[in-house]
């Protein structure tokens, strides 16, 4: 089994390093617009936003605190609808998708990795780790267990399957949460501030973790951070400012 | 996936220690007076002897009388009455007459035994299936005539001639007057009250004579059809009977209403108050309200203690969303969790139920109870329960599961 932990720290890459594979565009993002409303207030949180995500893609994204980063990437995942432009995954458009279809594609084409973790502190380690392949039908219980034993593994984990999140260090938290957003074989990791909880030695860890799961497996990230040196070792650098892509 | 429903359902509600048993004690304490409602009415009204056919018995137990100008008297007809008018009510229906119990003292080494004695007919005997242990009823003769005999309760004939002893042959004294016990029947409940007596001897003759050709008096009719379907039939013939019956005054008007065993229950919790002519239909309003209300109440706590928890579990519900569980999958893993709380209560009230019923059933208020927790009874407790956990679970699941993901994960804690 690859450590991919183990293997980034040992043998960390130039930034500029190509991915496994960059090829067609897997997220696809034309006039993207989102407007908060309410009764007094209307908020541009994202402002006629093109962007095109390639496969094998490691892009970071940077900007001040709410200029639209997370609210991008709640798009991009599925989770939120723009008010108005177009997100093709794929080749095809998702807004006629119905909410199952979209809970379908996020549980089979996205995974997340969130700055606080967002793991369930009532289950196991081995528990979390299972949970995008409880929602996938014809995967029993022993194959699942198997695949989240295997994410673990990859993330130097393995040994920690028993362990319930409030056992474990941050960074060991969030490396669970790369297992679990791995466990799934995602085509897209979208990654909001995965080391704004950590110290910089674990931030250097699951930054080592994040571009060789990139580089060795071809997984399209797409990293919102505020770590200037950390957006740097990534292929392609956005940056937003009150709600428009600048550079 | 249900297994790993079920795992989070058990996981949470040990988190939530404090959260869990308030709703284990408030869906525990209603299952149980509920349960032990439904063992109440149960033994009430089920097919227990000596009331073994209650589909085919009837009770005529109030006549109604209209006088002219002084509206509308509701009493208990007389022996005279029923014994007079209203046996011939068709082939194969067996009549009988009982009044209502008397209270009588009978002394055993100075102490002093209160005891419940009925007078009644022989056809009495032959409506009800009592359970003889010993002996024999008495004869149609032998209460016609006002033999001074009686058959007793088992409890009584241990009572006062002493465990074991026989009592068949033997005398029992009570208000000073002896009787020759002729038979020994198993304890009747106090709530099969048509049945119910420690003592039941023939009517005495002088108290008959006391109140010739009266139509009211302190007795009720005893009624058992052939079969089920020949009830309606029986009741129009004792109605029709009824209406034959001459009148001094022609404006007056009687009236007899035979009520099926549950009925008559109906009839004697709620008739004595006054409260309206129709008891039977107060009684299913009463009672399903009563039950609503019983289910309702709890419900609503739970759903609000369910959906004043929905922030706390904003995060799970965000993660699960993100991946891939869709609004259906978690309604579902919710609606798991309260059912399974639920059952929980249900057990425990099952438990809780079983225990008042064994205190009630050694207690005075229900004396001879023995109330048990059926099949019948064990069923309804479950229909109830999944019903209870259905009601309170539904409404929070459905919250949970329309909760927007990015709202949950932006408000969770971290």
């Amino acid at each position: 089994m690859t450590n991919l932990f183990t293997s980034a720290t040992d043998a960390p890459q130039p930034a500029t390093a190509p991915a496994a594979g960059i090829g067609r565009a897997v997220l696809q993002l034309t006039g993207i617009e989102k407007v908060y409303q309410t009764r007094t207030i209307e908020t541009v949180a994202l402002n006629h936003v093109n962007l095109t995500i390639n496969q094998g893609e490691f892009v970071s994204v940077m900007g001040p605190s709410g200029c639209g980063k997370s609210t991008l990437l709640s798009i991009m995942g599925l989770l939120d609808e723009p008010t108005s432009g177009t997100l093709e995954l794929d080749g095809r458009p998702v807004q006629s998708y119905s909410d199952k279809e979209l809970a379908r594609l996020r549980n089979h084409k996205i995974g997340f990795v969130f700055q606080s973790y967002h793991l369930i502190n009532d289950l196991s380690v081995l528990d979390n780790v299972e949970l995008p392949l409880l929602y996938r039908d014809g995967v029993g219980g022993k194959e699942r267990r198997q695949r989240a034993f295997a994410a673990l593994e990859k993330v130097g984990l393995g040994a920690r399957t028993g362990h319930f999140p409030s056992q474990l260090s941050g960074g060991q938290r969030q490396r669970v949460a790369i297992a679990r957003a791995l466990a799934g074989e995602p085509e897209i990791i979208l990654a909001d501030e995965p080391t704004g909880n950590l110290d910089s030695v674990m931030g250097e860890e699951i930054m080592d973790l994040l571009l060789t799961l990139n580089r060795e497996q071809g997984t399209t990230i797409v990293m919102v951070t505020h770590d200037e040196q950390q957006a740097l070792k990534t292929q392609r650098l956005i940056r937003f400012f009150d709600g428009s892509q600048v550079s | 996936m249900i297994f790993s429903y079920l795992k989070i359902a058990w996981k949470v509600l040990l988190r939530r220690k404090f959260f869990t048993l308030i709703s284990l004690v408030g869906i525990s304490f209603t299952l149980m007076i509920l349960l032990v409602g439904v063992a109440l009415y149960d033994r009430s009204v089920g097919a227990y002897v000596p009331e073994l056919h209650p589909e085919r018995l009837l009770f005529g137990s109030y006549m109604q009388m209209q006088l002219p100008g002084m509206g509308e008297m509701k009493m208990r007809p007389s022996y005279w009455l029923i014994n007079q008018h209203l046996r011939k009510l068709g082939p194969g229906v067996q009549t009988g007459i009982s009044g209502e119990g008397q209270a009588v003292a009978a002394y055993v080494g100075g102490r002093k035994l209160a005891l419940a004695l009925k007078p009644t007919d022989g056809g009495f005997w032959r409506v009800l299936q009592f359970r003889f242990l010993a002996g024999r009823p008495y004869s149609d003769e032998q209460a016609r005539t006002g033999e001074a005999v009686a058959v007793i309760s088992a409890r009584t004939a241990r009572q006062y001639f002493g465990p074991g002893r026989p009592a068949v042959g033997q005398l029992l004294e009570a208000n000073e007057k002896r009787y020759r016990v002729v038979g020994v029947v198993a304890d009747v409940p106090t709530m099969r009250f048509h049945a119910y007596a420690d003592i039941w001897a023939p009517y005495e003759q002088s108290a008959l004579e006391r109140q010739p050709e009266m139509p009211f008096g302190e007795s009720e009719m005893l009624l058992l059809a052939p079969s089920a379907a020949a009830v309606p039939a029986v009741q129009a013939a004792l109605r029709r009977a009824v209406a034959a019956i001459p009148m001094d005054n022609n404006e007056s008007h009687i009236s007899l209403t035979p009520t099926t065993l549950g009925e008559s229950v109906a009839e004697r919790l709620l008739a004595r108050y006054n409260w309206t002519t129709r008891p039977v239909q107060l009684f299913r309003a009463l009672s399903a309200g009563a039950v609503a209300l019983l289910l309702l109440l709890p419900a609503l706590n739970l759903i609000s203690m369910n959906v004043s928890r929905m922030r706390e579990r904003a995060s799970e519900i965000g993660i699960r969303k993100a991946f891939g569980a869709t609004a259906g999958m978690l309604a579902g893993q919710f609606l798991v969790e309260t059912v399974v709380l639920t059952l929980l209560g249900g057990l425990l009230g099952l438990l809780l139920a079983a225990a008042l019923l064994r205190a009630l059933s050694s207690g005075y208020l229900a004396a001879y109870g023995d109330f048990q927790l059926s099949l019948v009874v064990f069923g309804w407790a479950l229909v109830a329960t999944l019903v209870f956990g259905l009601l309170s679970g539904a409404y929070p699941a459905w919250r949970m599961a329309r909760l927007s993901a990015v709202e949950a994960l932006k408000h969770a804690r971290a």
